[in-house]
């Protein structure tokens, strides 16, 4: 029998473990989960990736964070801006006037994109975030680093007329944080 | 008197939970059920779980099957959700039934068949008498029927394929010609089902419905709500090969197998056109695992939507929305289900109007 090494993050059981810590994250803005015991050598970011992108997904990567071997690896197709469903850029690099992504419509609030931005760490750091909203029992305080503020001023105007908006979802090296467009943020710090 | 909301949810929920796993394991000196027991001792439970989740992954069925505790729709629930998480890695393409290794095959249009008529395992012969002695059955016992059947093959290797039957009666132009370019198949995991909808909407539906709901309208049709009046060219069930185009070649390769039921019926005669011979006409069914009532159930319903569709609806199962929107499982579960849910609202305004039509009438 030939057998193969295949890195834990294309690993069926993997991706369903990082799929749990996803939904969990979710439901629960603002609580960050670690991915570390499972993506082995991989960042959390292509952890999350290769969960949840497949060739029906629609990708847009404004920092070219993914390599040539990861792209051809998540089989996902590259687009503009515009026509993404999932975004990935590096959060201390401020969105440019011109970057708005899909919003979704009225009747299909869907297509709103996901966006995942990569910080430099989660859980600790100057900026300090009031989380408010569904799945969060009163507020929610969490800090981060490396990640311009510039992002969640956008943000707030990306999700003002909910349902439409879109998703945020925030990595670090080894953890991951979700916060959906029914979080209220409030920048403390 | 006034309504009180319900409280302690969080703590309620967690502690049904609990007992509904101690419901499961209330009697704990019997060994846990494994699941390969599930997987060949209740195989038609299995099969029909496996078609109903419209996922073929035959460890995960035997663990659905565990987790729900028998519940098929729970059962078939858990697959789905799986499903929604699984990667896309490409789409196969179009496959014939010609090289299924099949383990039964059977017609009820002609005794004699190419290949021969081959029963298979089937209860279609039994008499519906209770074997008694399963009431103690001893592991020797159980290990002894195995190892006999397996002593009582015939060294010679029996042919595992055989041509089909509508093959013939296609080469007599008594069916009409395959179409040579099929439509690509409607992916009613992505798209909703707006009507009217293509026949590979109708029949990728029929394939992954609840048993009992499509049999039920397919006896409709054949009680005489309906005028198919179909016969069985042919059942087959086996293992269909599945070929995928390689990742980085492109080549197709077989990558497993599925075990697949599989029915043609013919019905009906008519001419496609005015100017046409007069043909068969042809409905299919087919699911995951063995499932012979489903897949002829989806068959005639195949063959009633057509009618429909070419000479108008006279009876609901000939009604695509009808039938399409009413034979789903987890659908038609999630609704009877969520009748259980909180409406303390609405059931509230319910009241208010009840109390006030009462009063006005005084």
């Amino acid at each position: 029998m030939i057998q193969i090494d295949i890195e834990p993050i294309w690993r069926d059981e993997v991706q369903q473990q990082i799929f749990r810590h996803l939904l969990s994250s979710n439901s629960l803005p603002g609580s960050i989960a670690a991915l570390g015991s499972y993506i082995g050598q991989d960042s959390a970011l292509m952890g999350v990736l290769a969960t949840i992108l497949d060739n029906t997904t629609l990708l847009y990567d404004r920092d070219r964070l993914l390599t040539d071997r990861n792209w051809r690896r998540l089989d996902v197709r590259e687009v503009p801006l515009a026509e993404a469903n999932f975004i990935v850029a590096e959060a201390v690099i401020a969105p440019a006037a011109d970057f708005i992504p899909n919003l979704g419509t009225l009747s299909s609030p869907e297509l709103g994109a996901t966006l995942i931005l990569l910080v430099e760490k989660l859980g600790a750091g100057s900026l300090m975030l009031e989380l408010t909203g569904p799945g969060i029992d009163s507020q929610r305080t969490v800090a981060l680093v490396g990640c311009d503020r510039h992002w969640f001023d956008l943000r707030a105007e990306w999700v003002a007329n909910f349902p439409m908006g879109v998703d945020l979802i925030l990595v670090d090296e080894t953890q991951v944080m979700f916060l959906p467009r029914t979080t209220q943020i409030a920048i403390v710090s | 008197m006034g309504y009180v909301a319900i409280k302690g949810g969080e703590t309620a929920i967690s502690e049904a939970t609990k007992l509904l796993e101690f419901l499961r394991t209330q009697n704990y000196n019997d060994p846990p059920l494994s699941l390969v027991s599930i997987q060949y001792q209740l195989h038609a439970l299995h099969s029909r779980v496996l078609s109903e989740g419209g996922l073929y992954h035959p460890d995960l069925t035997s663990l659905a099957i565990k987790q729900s505790a028998g519940d098929t729709l729970e059962a078939s629930f858990y697959l789905r959700a799986y499903r929604s998480t699984c990667p896309r890695l490409g789409i196969t393409p179009v496959h014939t039934t010609d090289s299924m290794r099949l383990i039964r095959r059977i017609s009820a249009a002609f005794k004699e068949i190419p290949g021969g008529q081959m029963l298979g395992p089937t209860s279609d012969y039994l008499q519906r008498l209770f074997q008694f002695e399963l009431l103690d059955e001893s592991p020797e016992r159980f290990q002894e029927i195995a190892q006999n059947w397996l002593q009582e093959i015939p060294s010679a290797n029996l042919p595992t394929s055989f041509p089909k039957v509508l093959d013939s009666l296609r080469a007599e132009g008594l069916l009409p010609s395959l179409q040579q370019h099929p439509q690509p198949a409607f992916d009613i995991t992505r798209k909703p089902l707006v009507f009217p909808v293509p026949r590979s909407a109708a029949l990728a539906t029929m394939a992954r419905s609840e048993t009992g709901s499509i049999l039920g309208i397919a006896y409709s049709n054949m009680r005489g709500y309906g005028d198919i009046h179909p016969t069985v060219a042919e059942l087959r069930v086996g293992y269909l090969p599945v070929q995928m185009p390689h990742l980085i070649t492109g080549e197709l390769v077989e990558v497993g197998e599925v075990l697949i039921t599989e029915c043609e019926v013919v019905a009906m005669y008519e001419a496609t056109t005015k100017d046409s011979k007069p043909t068969f006409g042809l409905g299919y069914g087919a699911c995951f695992g063995h499932n012979e009532v489903k897949a002829i159930s989806m068959a005639i319903l195949d063959r009633a939507l057509q009618k429909g569709q070419q000479q108008g609806i006279d009876n609901p199962s000939e009604d695509p929305e009808f039938v399409l929107l009413h034979i789903d499982g987890i659908e038609s579960m999630g609704f009877a289900s969520h009748y259980k849910m909180p409406h303390y609202v609405t059931f509230q305004s319910d009241l208010d109007r009840l109390r006030s039509t009462q009063k006005n009438k005084k």
